[in-house]
C-alpha cells in the first residue's frame, strides 16, 4: 500500500471570519515498521470496590510508631559511635559480613552511570519541581546526622545540584534536620521545602517543623514559616493551595495559602503521642487557622502521619491519615479527612482503607519493616488537578503483603485506591505488572498537571533465603506510569543503573538497640513538563551495605534519576509499546483477526470510505469528506453527531478526524473489514 | 521491517497554521536569463488555451493563457446557480504527469467560505497516480448551503510545477460533484454540472 506522501497534501481549515487557518497534515508514516514487533503486554488493573472500614473498629486504633525513632537517638554530630552501627558489624551475622570480595567505596560517584545523580549522605529525600519549567528542582534531605546542608537544587534537569543550607528555626533550633517534604508555589520560580530541625541545646528534646521558601528557583532560601509549639514534632508535610490556572477551585480567596501538617510527642517521653495538627499559613508566612486534626486514642484519635492534599475547590484540604489496631501491629489503617474553607470546616473519618503492610515485625519490636528496618507503613496520596475527565479524584498508593501469615512468599505490592466522591468511598487493584513473587515497597505517587498517575518503587530482587522476599541482597527501583486513571500502565522500567543497585547485608544486622533506622519513609517521584516534554524525577535513597559515609554509619544515600515517560499519543490510556493502533484512540484494543493490529488502524481505511458509492466506490474522496464536514464540530449526544464519521472514536468529530481522512486521502479501499 | 503492509498507522508529523492571505504563489520565470558564455537559454513557459467562459450551473476550469511555472488553474462557478444549498464541490483533475505535477497549497476562491463560513480543503494527489489530483472544498459544520451569484465565483486555484520536459497534456474533470447541505450526508447536485471541455497546455 502506498502512502500518501506528505509533500504535496493540503488541509486547509478554514475559520469563519478574515483569518483562514491553514492545516498542512503530513501523516506519511507506515505501518510496516509496527508491524509483527514484539509488543508488551498491555498492563490493565482490575479494581474492585475496597471494603469499607466500619467506624466501630476505629475505637482500637493506635499510633503507627513515629518517625523520629530510630532518628533522633543515637548520634549528633562529634557524639561517639553506636557500637551496633559501627562497621564491621559487632553483631551475631558479623561473620557473613565481614567485606566480601568487594572493596569498601569511600563515596558513590558524583555521576552515576545513566541519569542516577548522588545528591548527599542522607535516606529522605523531598522533591519540589518548578511549575512552568521542570528542569528546576528543589530537594531536601535528611543527610543522617549531618547537620548541612540539607538542601539543594537543580536549574538544569538533574545535571547538577547546588548545595544550599536549609534555614534555621529561631533561637536554638539549628539543630539536625528530618523529615523532608517539598512542593512548588503557584509561579514559576516559587518553591518551597520543609524539614524538621532539633533543638541544638543537647538536653532538648523539642523539634520545629520549619517550612523554607525560594522565590528565585531554589537558588536562595529563607524561613517562612516554623511551628514554635513546644513539641517533638514529627512527620511533617505540607501542600499549596492552587490558583485556578493551576487546577485549583475557582475563587482565590485562599489561593496561595500553605497547609502544613504535622504530629506533635511529648518533650519528656518523646513517643508519648499529644496531637496532631493542620497549621494553615498565608503565602506571607503568617499563622492563620489551626486545626486539631487527631487526639490520643479514646479522646478523638483520627490517625497520624496526616498527608495534605490541597482539593480542587478553593480552600479544601484532604488529609490521610495512618494508624495501627492495637491488638495486631501488621494491620494498617489509612483514614481520610477533609478540610473545607482552608481550616474553617473539619470532617474527619470521611472513610478508610484497611490492609496488611508489607514486611513482617521485626524482632519483637512492633516495628515493621523489611531488610532489617523499619519502612513507612502508610501510604501516598495525590489528586487529579487536571480539567480532564478525572479532575477531583484521589489517588492512594500503598505497599500492602498479601502473605503475611507467610514470610517466605512475596512480602509486599503496590495498590492503588481511588475515590471518584471526594474520598468516601473507594475502588482499589493491585497495580499490574509487578513482578511476580518479589516484594514491592516504599510506593511513591505523583499526579501531574495533565492527571497522569507516575509511581515508583524499590523491589527486593534476590537474597540468601527465599529468593529474599523478606531480608535481600540486593534490590532495584522502578517507575511507572497511567495516562487514564490507573486503568492501564506502562511497561514498568527499572530506574537506577546497575552500578546503584541497592545492596544490603544478607541477613540483615541487628540494628534493634537503634529502632531499626527507618528509611524510605520519604521518598518522591514528582512529574512536570520541561520545554514542553513530560518528565519525571524520582528522588530515593540508595544503599550500599560496603560503604561507609563520613560518620561511618550508614550505606544510605540520596540520589536522583530522571525519567521520561512512555508516549500516549492518542491518549486512549494505551502506551505506545502496548498500544496496537498507537496513533488512533482505540482503548478497547479491538483486533477482530487477532494479527496484533488494532481494527481500528487495520480497518481505518473501510471506516473512512464513509461514502462507498458512485465515484467514491471503494476510495477516500470527498464524497467522504462532505458528511464529516457537515458532522464537524458535534459531539456524541449532538443532533449532527455523525459516528460514522469521528474515525478516531473519541465522540466528537474534530479536527483530528478530518486529518485521518486527509491522510488517507485518495487511497482505495481494498481491505474488507468488520 | 516486516512485511505487514495492510494497516495504516497515522502519525502527525507537522501542522502548520498560518494565515492564507500571504500565501500567494509567487509567478517565477520559466528560464534563466542569458550568460557570458555566448549562447541563449531559451525562456521556457506554459501555455493554456480552451477555457470556456462560466454559465449558469456550471463549473469550469481557466488558466491564463501564458504562465512560467507554476501555472495557475482556477476552477470557477458559474452564477447565478438554481440551487442555493451548495455544500461541497469534490473533483478530479487528470494530466499528464511527464509535463507538469501538481503543486500545493491550494488556495481557495471567494465561493464557499462566502458569508464567513469554515471551509476544509484538501487537495493531494492520487498515490501511485502523479497525474491526478484529488480535491475537495467544502463548507464545514453544521451550516446552510449557498448561492453563486452571477457572472461567477472562484471556487479553488490549483498550481501546476512544470516537470522540465516540454509537451502538452489535456486537463480534464472527472468524478465530480456539487453536494448540498442535506444532513447528515450532502446529495449530489445534479442541476450543477462540470464542463467537459478539457483545456489545453502545453509546456515549452
Amino acid at each position: 500500500m502506498r502512502r500518501v506522501s506528505g509533500a504535496g497534501l493540503l488541509v486547509v481549515l478554514a475559520l469563519a471570519g478574515p483569518g483562514v487557518l491553514l492545516v498542512a497534515v503530513n501523516f506519511a508514516q507506515d505501518s510496516a515498521g509496527h508491524a509483527g514487533t514484539k509488543r508488551p503486554p498491555v498492563l490493565r488493573a482490575r479494581f474492585a470496590p475496597a471494603a469499607s472500614v466500619p467506624r466501630s473498629s476505629l475505637s482500637s486504633l493506635v499510633p503507627v510508631p513515629p518517625t523520629f525513632a530510630g532518628k533522633l537517638e543515637p548520634l549528633r554530630r562529634g557524639e561517639s559511635r553506636s557500637p551496633a552501627l559501627a562497621a564491621p558489624e559487632q553483631t551475631g551475622a558479623e561473620s557473613t559480613l565481614v567485606p566480601e570480595a568487594s572493596p569498601p567505596m569511600a563515596s558513590p560517584p558524583s555521576v552515576k552511570a545513566g541519569t542516577d545523580i548522588f545528591l548527599a549522605d542522607g535516606s529522605e529525600t523531598a522533591l519540589a519541581i518548578d511549575v512552568s519549567n521542570a528542569n528546576i528542582l528543589a530537594g531536601a534531605l535528611n543527610q543522617g546526622y549531618l547537620n548541612t546542608p540539607s538542601l539543594l537544587n537543580s536549574s538544569n534537569g538533574n545535571v547538577s545540584w547546588v548545595p544550599n543550607v536549609f534555614p534555621s528555626g529561631a533561637g536554638t533550633i539549628t539543630g539536625q534536620t528530618f523529615d523532608p517534604w517539598g512542593s512548588p508555589g503557584n509561579s514559576p520560580g516559587d518553591l518551597f521545602t520543609s524539614l524538621i530541625r532539633r533543638d541544638s541545646i543537647a538536653a532538648s528534646k523539642v523539634t520545629h517543623m520549619i517550612l523554607a521558601h525560594s522565590g528565585d528557583s531554589g537558588v536562595s532560601w529563607s524561613r517562612l514559616f516554623e511551628v514554635n509549639k513546644a513539641l517533638v514534632q514529627d512527620r511533617d508535610m505540607f501542600d499549596v493551595d492552587r490558583t485556578a490556572t493551576r487546577g485549583g477551585g475557582t475563587g482565590a480567596a485562599h489561593d496561595g495559602k500553605l497547609y502544613l501538617t504535622y504530629d506533635g510527642f511529648s518533650t519528656a517521653t518523646q513517643e508519648a503521642y499529644v496531637a496532631s495538627y493542620l497549621q494553615v499559613v498565608s503565602p506571607t508566612g503568617a499563622a492563620l487557622t489551626e486545626v486539631t486534626t487527631s487526639l490520643p486514642p479514646g479522646s478523638g484519635f483520627n490517625g497520624t502521619q496526616m498527608q495534605p492534599v490541597a482539593g480542587t475547590l478553593d480552600g479544601q484540604v484532604y488529609l490521610m491519615s495512618v494508624a495501627a489496631a492495637k491488638t495486631d501491629a501488621s494491620v494498617t489503617y489509612l483514614l481520610f479527612h477533609e478540610v473545607t474553607g482552608a481550616g474553617t470546616g473539619f470532617t474527619a473519618l470521611k472513610s478508610g482503607l484497611v490492609f496488611p503492610a508489607a514486611g513482617q515485625q521485626l524482632a519483637t519490636s512492633g516495628r515493621w519493616g523489611l531488610n532489617g528496618h523499619r519502612i513507612d507503613t502508610g501510604g501516598q496520596m495525590d489528586i487529579d488537578r487536571s480539567s480532564g475527565p478525572r479532575r477531583g479524584n484521589l489517588y492512594v498508593l500503598s505497599s500492602r503483603n498479601l502473605h503475611s501469615a507467610d514470610p517466605t512468599q512475596d512480602q509486599g505490592d503496590i495498590w492503588l485506591s481511588i475515590s471518584t466522591d471526594g474520598a468516601v468511598t473507594w475502588n482499589e487493584a493491585m497495580i499490574p505488572g509487578l513482578a511476580a513473587g518479589k516484594t514491592q515497597f516504599f510506593a511513591m505517587l505523583d499526579v501531574d498537571d495533565d492527571g497522569w498517575i507516575h509511581v515508583a518503587y524499590y523491589q527486593n530482587e534476590t537474597g540468601l533465603t527465599d529468593n529474599g522476599v523478606l531480608n535481600a541482597s540486593t534490590a532495584n527501583l522502578y517507575y511507572t506510569v497511567s495516562s487514564d486513571g490507573g486503568l492501564t500502565w506502562s511497561p514498568h522500567t527499572r530506574v537506577n543503573g546497575s552500578g546503584d543497585t541497592l545492596l544490603y547485608f544478607d541477613p540483615p544486622r541487628d540494628l534493634s538497640a537503634h529502632d531499626y533506622y527507618l528509611i524510605g519513609d520519604y521518598d518522591q517521584v514528582r512529574a512536570g513538563r520541561a520545554g514542553g516534554i513530560k518528565v519525571a524525577y524520582v528522588l530515593w535513597s540508595g544503599y550500599y551495605k560496603y560503604r561507609t559515609d563520613i560518620f561511618q554509619d550508614h550505606g544510605d544515600y540520596a540520589i536522583c534519576t530522571k525519567m521520561t515517560p512512555a508516549l500516549d499519543s492518542d491518549g486512549d490510556g494505551l502506551f505506545d509499546p502496548q498500544d496496537n493502533c498507537p496513533t488512533i484512540y482505540n482503548p478497547g484494543q479491538e483486533d477482530f483477526n487477532n494479527n496484533g493490529i488494532g481494527d481500528i488502524c487495520e480497518c481505518l481505511l473501510t471506516r473512512a470510505n464513509v461514502d462507498n458509492t458512485g465515484s467514491s466506490l471503494n476510495r477516500i474522496d470527498g464524497s467522504d469528506l462532505f458528511p464529516l464536514a457537515r458532522a464537524f464540530g458535534s459531539c456524541s449526544g449532538d443532533a449532527a453527531y455523525n459516528a460514522s464519521t469521528d474515525l478516531s472514536p473519541q465522540g466528537c468529530v474534530d479536527g483530528y478526524d478530518l486529518a485521518i481522512l486527509a491522510s488517507l486521502w485518495a487511497e482505495s479501499v481494498p481491505v474488507t473489514c468488520p | 521491517m516486516n512485511g505487514y503492509r495492510g494497516a495504516p498507522r497515522f502519525v502527525p508529523m507537522a501542522v502548520a497554521v498560518m494565515l492564507l492571505g500571504p500565501l500567494l504563489l509567487s509567478q517565477s520565470c520559466g528560464g534563466g536569463g542569458g550568460g557570458g558564455s555566448g549562447h541563449v537559454t531559451p525562456v521556457m513557459h506554459f501555455t493554456c488555451g480552451g477555457a470556456v467562459a462560466a454559465s449558469p450551473d456550471q463549473i469550469s476550469l481557466s488558466c491564463p493563457a501564458t504562465s512560467g511555472s507554476p501555472m495557475l488553474v482556477t476552477v470557477i462557478i458559474g452564477g447565478a446557480t438554481t440551487s442555493t444549498d451548495i455544500y461541497g464541490i469534490k473533483f478530479d483533475l487528470v494530466f499528464s504527469p511527464t509535463v507538469m505535477t501538481f503543486q500545493a497549497p491550494a488556495i481557495e476562491g471567494t465561493f464557499l467560505n462566502q458569508g464567513g463560513a469554515a471551509t476544509s480543503i484538501i487537495a493531494a494527489p492520487a498515490p501511485g497516480d502523479p497525474g491526478r489530483v484529488v480535491v475537495s472544498i467544502t463548507r464545514t459544520g453544521a451550516v446552510s448551503g449557498t448561492q453563486a451569484a452571477a457572472p461567477q465565483a472562484t471556487v479553488i486555484t490549483l498550481g501546476f510545477a512544470a516537470t522540465g520536459l516540454t509537451g502538452a497534456t489535456f486537463l480534464t474533470f472527472e468524478n465530480a460533484e456539487a453536494v448540498d447541505d442535506s444532513t447528515p450526508t450532502p446529495t449530489p447536485i445534479v442541476s450543477i454540472g462540470f464542463t467537459s471541455s478539457p483545456l489545453t497546455v502545453s509546456f515549452q
